[in-house]
């Protein structure tokens, strides 16, 4: 009987129709209140690989981590690992980041890279190590080293890899496909660690980014009476009935 | 209590040259007769004294070279750098080291562990040395002389026994007092064979025969004036090498003479209490040709092997041009040692100095394999244009940040360099038209320089990512500018 108490007890096994207790333990919240439902661990975890497949950049996947990141940043480090463009610091600090507590790393060849995640992983120096391998061909071995190095030395590994990689198996405990649906950031849970996975989201971009300016025919005009104002457009507020009140940056 | 060590070797079998193997016979030589022969010059019948032809008649394949008064500086500094462990008290001779270790004895257990311990260092070392023991600097020069095993000379206590040193100088030939040719002669004629002869004569007739100097060395040799001697002073930088002779041709033969020279580095460190922050590697080649290796580090405590394993992980990716004649680590930056305070309760501490330890390290890793540009920092700077907004700076640079970011709609990432879009219609196309959303923002600067006048648009593309467009009002192109991630 204490054989499968303590069998119950362990982590890592998964129980159907109970929500995982311990994965809740090692996470950070996302900053918004429907992705924090929707993951079992009630924020992102904060030890092994998270895996984020997505093609194109400019979808607001790294606004979804900035709430995170900013947090994490205030009094840990953070390495930011072949990122596929230039960060423009100015945005960065307007998020919340420090700057102070990131440090970018730029490598040629895979093999470096690989090296270099998992030198960075095993630290145990950084809150969180953003890797980005776009198209390159992972072996499970190699990804499987990566995960092992950020669970056990409790370090956050966001892994950027390209959408494809989806049918491809994968050790991370957490992987989310991003797309694009109407002006809207789509996430699909491919896989979480402690219950069923499959959730899909729709997440607003920032109403300032997608504020559309009129053409001339919606202009206020002035209808020539005297007794009435000027109509003013109203400034078209994005809402959907999936989220309320949520924003992103 | 005075040790004298001499290296009758030292330059022979340490000079370098193109490819010459340790093993052939050499000799160095002074006014055309030999003043020294290594090992294998002697096993062919070469001794100190003869002429140059003879030595050539016994020997046609001897090489014969002058000896370098500075080379042999330069060994004994390396080597009295080595020996400052054992006393502070050391001196520098032309031909060897001149140790007081009257004040060690106690810490090494007696004055036999402390010999030992020196035989070994040099037996190590492949270097030949001669040792002599006395109660004043020359008698322990003149002692090295004699063929005696000088643990004879200390009394049943493990002391030096005076006595024996005296009876022993005494019986040392007469050529063996350092003083002039002149003199040597003049004592030779008067039949004076052995130093105890010239001492039992009187000092002042001494004096009146062959000036003041000669009875004040005579005094000196046996303890009764005082002989000051300037003290050595280990060196404000570090530099250490290491010979093969053409011996060595791939680079992971190198780990041991670099682990060796590390540990004299650490040795240096050490008895400095600083910290280096720069390691300059020479790799000199039989052909004259050499190769440098400069690597920074920026550790807070010394590790031997965290080095050991950098310097490593350099090498990785350097390849040798050839053979390998010498290997020279020198070091000139340095910084005092950090003294940090540990915090009284673990947890209240503000700033984790352990967890900053490890990050100089893995940023000395990454330095090490990936080069040195390869880690920055972003930081702000007060400029107008936004590629000009964000440097990039060295994670250890300690330019403070001042500047703060205005609050504006910007994308989280910039492109590295604007991409030129393709028109049609008057719309932007990235693979597809480009939906413009909302601008323009004007920016308009730098007419100083270069006049740049922008109207910046935010975008949608077709695949849904936002994207911060640009037209250039003077060339009227379109430009990608960055995404808003």
């Amino acid at each position: 009987m204490s054989h499968l108490s303590k069998l119950l007890q362990n982590p890592q096994l998964w129980r159907s129709g109970r929500r995982n207790q311990a994965a809740g333990h090692n996470s950070i919240g996302t900053g918004l209140r429907r992705l924090d439902q929707a993951l079992h661990s009630r924020g992102w975890p904060l030890a092994g690989s998270t895996e984020l497949l997505c093609d194109h950049f400019g979808l607001g996947e790294l606004s979804l981590l900035t709430p995170a990141l900013a947090q994490l940043s205030q009094q840990q480090a953070i390495v930011w690992l072949n990122p596929p463009f230039k960060p423009y610091a100015p945005a960065l600090q307007q998020a919340g980041i420090n700057l102070e507590h990131c440090l970018f790393v730029h490598c040629n060849g895979l093999s470096d890279q690989l090296w270099a995640a998992e030198e960075l992983l095993r630290a145990t120096a950084f809150a969180a190590v953003l890797n980005w391998s776009d198209n390159s061909k992972l072996a499970d071995r190699d990804l499987r080293r990566l995960q092992l190095a950020a669970r056990e030395q409790q370090c956050w590994h966001i892994h950027f890899r390209a959408a494809a990689t989806a049918q491809q198996s994968s050790p991370a405990p957490l992987r989310i496909g991003l797309t694009s649906q109407n002006k809207q950031l789509q996430l699909n849970v491919l896989k979480q660690a402690g219950g069923p996975a499959g959730q899909q989201l729709l997440i607003a971009r920032a109403a300032h980014l997608l504020h559309e300016q009129k053409p001339p025919e919606y202009w206020p005009q002035h209808t020539g009476n005297s007794k009435s104002r000027l109509l003013l457009a109203r400034l078209p507020r994005v809402k959907t009935p999936l989220d309320a009140g949520v924003e992103l940056h | 209590m005075w040790l004298y060590v001499r290296f009758p070797l030292l330059l022979l079998d340490r000079e370098p040259g193109a490819g010459v193997a340790i093993n052939e016979p050499q000799a160095l030589l002074a006014q055309r007769s030999i003043l020294e022969a290594n090992r294998a010059a002697q096993a062919a019948g070469i001794r100190p004294g003869q002429s140059l032809t003879t030595a050539r008649s016994l020997c046609p394949g001897l090489q014969c070279r002058a000896p370098c008064a500075d080379r042999m500086q330069k060994q004994l500094e390396q080597l009295a750098l080595w020996a400052y462990r054992f006393t502070s008290e050391l001196c520098l001779t032309p031909e060897g080291l001149l140790l007081n270790v009257a004040g060690s004895l106690k810490l090494f257990n007696g004055f036999l562990p402390l010999y030992r311990r020196f035989q070994w260092g040099f037996r190590k070392r492949r270097i030949p040395a001669v040792y002599g023991l006395g109660h004043s600097p020359l008698a322990a020069e003149l002692v090295s002389h004699s063929t005696t095993d000088i643990s004879t000379l200390l009394n049943e206590h493990g002391l030096l026994d005076k006595n024996a040193v005296i009876h022993l100088l005494n019986n040392l030939p007469v050529k063996y007092l350092p003083c002039e040719d002149k003199h040597q002669q003049q004592l030779a004629t008067l039949g004076l064979q052995t130093i105890g002869a010239v001492n039992a004569l009187p000092h002042a007739a001494l004096t009146r025969r062959f000036g003041p100097p000669f009875s004040t060395l005579l005094n000196r040799l046996y303890g009764i004036e005082a002989d000051p001697r300037k003290t050595f002073r280990p060196p404000d930088y570090f530099y250490s090498e290491r010979q093969f002779n053409g011996s060595l041709t791939r680079a992971e033969e190198l780990r041991f003479p670099i682990a060796a020279l590390l540990g004299e580095l650490d040795y240096f460190l050490q008895l400095k209490q600083w910290v280096n922050r720069h390691m300059d590697w020479q790799f000199r080649y039989c052909d004259g040709q050499s190769d440098t290796l400069s690597m920074p580090v920026s550790h807070q405590h010394v590790d031997r092997r965290r080095l050991l394993r950098l310097v490593l992980l350099k090498l990785e990716k350097f390849t040798l041009q050839g053979p390998v004649d010498a290997l020279i680590l020198q070091c000139h930056r340095f910084e005092p040692v950090a003294q940090r305070n540990d915090e009284l309760f673990q947890h209240s501490a503000v700033f984790d100095h352990q967890r900053h330890e490890r990050y100089l390290a893995v940023l000395d890793k990454l330095e090490a394999r990936l080069g040195e540009n390869s880690v920055w920092q972003p930081a702000l700077c007060n400029e107008h244009l936004p590629e000009q907004t964000t440097t990039q700076r060295h994670p250890l640079a300690n330019t403070p940040y001042s500047a703060r970011a205005e609050s504006t709609t910007r994308p989280l990432w910039l492109l590295p360099e604007a991409y030129h879009l393709r028109e049609q219609d008057g719309i932007p196309c990235w693979y597809k038209p480009l939906q413009l959303l909302q601008g323009p923002e004007r920016i308009d600067n730098q007419w100083w320089q270069q006049r740049q006048v922008r109207d910046y648009y935010i975008a949608r593309a077709d695949s849904g990512a936002l994207c911060w467009v640009y037209r250039d009002c003077l060339q009227q192109r379109w430009y990608l500018h960055g995404l808003f991630g």
